[in-house]
């Protein structure tokens, strides 16, 4: 939208010439500006670029609709805009599964299943519809190296034995999940970029980034916290721009870090009040997500996977569609299985922190 | 969503400083409006109420129309729950003490989702016990959140302060023309204040003057809470609230249990 060209906009032709005339060629361009400034630019007097803004606003403007004609959209297109996991008690919580148009993050100490659950979410994407997938390629994007074919296969097998079993099908399921090895931030953009467009063209039904926080580390090993926001927002925008645009899910993977002196906690308001308290509750959980704040605000629906009192446990701590609530899982060789489909209830601090037990993790 | 647009009414002013103080002589300045006839006119306004009441209390009612609010919080609090609770809300019937008006959702970050608009929507419904009738006028318009976009893509941070000061006076000008809410949703950063670092709303100091009213919702330990930070009349307060499948309600201790959707 943002990128329209001026010149597509049909706008009277004393106001395209004179935009074109000033090098103002997209939306962008001309909105971005105060008022006062792209008069000065137009050269031109307040009803003049009151009148451009007006137009290039009226055209670039996404349509609007009602939440009505959205809901009819949903039900239409049917599987409820979700793609389900499987897992009974996390597909309840989450109103059907993973939704489509939408960031998901899922964040969790090393070695807790992560990748698991995303070999998963893959081969149930390229699965036909009479088994309750999407039918559609996968584009999986590794910057760990940890995909594992034999492992999915595995998965496969054990979930799904009918189509395993009947020749050529595990190849044909295998052949759609495309796997993207970047060496280098700059290569993962570049391949966003042209992924925008193969997209809808090759079916791609589902993206997994594997993981996030590794990709903001690739060849930045002096990054400080300043810098590394850079890259990270254009990744992040672009990310959201292509769930939106092609309406499929896109699951993202993140790291945890230890607490720093740097993250704040309290409003200025509280701190007067809980002096006491403050210390308690930082040493509490010594966790948090990598990727900051800025992070947890953009993604959609955050899945945080922890451990602790001898179980592991995905607890769905950020959705708009459901409470917070926590499902004991297991990893077998069938992939994830929850242990159980009725949720503990989570409230206050617990939401957000990110408990791992045994395990010493050190801050990256 | 569509929307008939009502005449600005800069220019019935002028009339009504002569009618309605029952003061004979001409106004002194055009298109001003003297304190008595603002008040009057306070208090004939309706207020869109948040679906709870301690928040309505600290509001002085509600969301007022006419007003900019800006609602933040850190993520998952609920201001997209409060968003579109708000969007709903101001649909209630004129009978039933509502504005009976439409509502502008502009959602920048995808979180709006219809499925839980249809919970909330049905929520309401089921407590007010009534259809919504057809709904004339935009009374409220929202964006969710309006920091998304100016944290992504502005690397001149001046030019981004000018941008925004732009934005809210625009948003002022709409409130008042067209005697409507506007609902800001704004996201949190860390800041280092006082000798450590604290959470404070997002976009910077130059647009915290922006907006006439600020609500802050906050993780009280269990509870949700929201504090009243800018108002032109009220005294800062707090007051909890819960999400619940209805939507925002009183924060009762287990009355209102959140279902889950099926």
């Amino acid at each position: 939208m943002a990128n329209m060209p001026v010149s597509e906009m049909r706008l009277p032709p004393h106001l395209a010439y004179l935009l074109a005339a000033r090098r103002l060629d997209t939306a962008k361009d001309v909105l971005s500006l105060p008022e006062v400034e792209l008069m000065a630019v137009l050269d031109a007097g307040v009803p003049t670029a009151r009148a451009a803004v007006a137009h290039v606003s009226e055209a670039a403007c996404p349509p609007c609709q009602t939440a009505l004609a959205l809901l009819e959209e949903r039900v239409r297109l049917g599987g409820g805009g979700r793609l389900a996991t499987t897992l009974c008690g996390l597909d309840e919580a989450l109103g059907g599964g993973i939704p489509m148009g939408k960031l998901t993050e899922v964040v969790g100490p090393s070695g807790i299943g992560k990748t698991q659950f995303c070999l998963k979410l893959a081969l149930l994407a390229a699965l036909p519809e009479y088994y309750g997938g999407l039918d559609g390629r996968v584009v999986y994007i590794d910057t760990e190296s940890k995909f594992s074919s034999r492992r999915m296969i595995e998965i496969g097998q054990k979930n799904f034995p009918q189509i395993f079993r009947q020749e050529g099908l595990a190849q044909k399921m295998a052949g759609r999940i495309l796997v993207m090895r970047p060496a280098s931030l700059a290569d993962f953009t570049k391949s966003l970029e042209q992924m925008k467009v193969t997209l809808l063209q090759h079916d791609v039904k589902l993206l997994i980034v594997d993981s996030m926080a590794a990709l903001m580390s690739l060849g930045n090993e002096k990054a400080t916290a300043g810098f590394r926001q850079h890259p990270l927002r254009w990744t992040l925008s672009f990310l959201k721009s292509i769930a939106e645009f092609s309406r499929i899910p896109v699951v993202v993977t993140n790291q945890v870090r230890s607490q720093s002196n740097d993250d704040g906690y309290h409003f200025s308001f509280e701190v007067d009040r809980k002096d006491g308290n403050n210390c308690a509750e930082r040493f509490d959980s010594h966790l948090i997500a990598a990727l900051g704040i800025q992070w947890a605000h953009a993604v959609t629906v955050r899945l945080v996977f922890e451990s602790h009192s001898g179980h592991r446990f995905i607890k769905v701590a950020k959705s708009p569609m459901s409470p917070a609530v926590a499902f004991p899982f297991a990893v077998e060789s069938s992939g994830i299985t929850l242990l159980s489909d009725e949720g503990i209830d989570v409230t206050g601090p617990e939401i957000t922190s990110i408990r791992c037990q045994g395990q010493n993790i050190l801050s990256r | 969503m569509s929307y008939t647009g009502s005449a600005p009414a800069s220019s019935s002013l002028y009339w009504k400083g002569m009618e309605s103080s029952g003061d004979p002589h001409p106004p002194i300045l055009a298109g001003a409006q003297n304190a008595w006839d603002m008040l009057s006119d306070e208090q004939s306004q309706k207020h869109i109420t948040t679906g709870s009441g301690d928040l309505n209390n600290i509001l002085g009612g509600g969301i007022h129309c006419k007003e900019v609010t800006e609602i933040g919080g850190v993520p998952g609090v609920g201001k997209t729950q409060l968003g579109i609770q708000l969007a709903i809300n101001v649909q209630i019937p004129v009978e039933y003490g509502g504005l009976g008006g439409k509502a502008v959702y502009i959602d920048t970050e995808g979180s709006f989702m219809v499925e839980r608009v249809y919970q909330i929507a049905e929520g309401c419904i089921s407590d007010i016990l009534e259809h919504f009738p057809h709904s004339h006028d935009v009374r409220i318009v929202i964006i969710d959140s309006v920091t998304f976009h100016f944290r992504q893509d502005f690397d001149d941070l001046a030019l981004r302060t000018r941008v925004l000061s732009g934005l809210s006076l625009k948003l002022m000008k709409i409130a008042k023309a067209f005697n409507l809410a506007v609902v800001l949703l704004n996201q949190v950063t860390t800041k280092f204040t006082e000798g450590s670092f604290q959470l404070t709303l997002a976009l910077g100091d130059s647009w915290s003057h922006s907006c006439t009213n600020r609500l802050i919702l906050y993780w009280n330990g269990n509870d949700r809470y929201a504090y009243l930070d800018k108002s032109p009349s009220l005294p800062v307060a707090s007051a909890p609230y819960a999400v619940t499948g209805k939507g925002v309600r009183d924060a009762v201790s287990s009355n209102h249990k959140r279902v889950r959707v099926t």
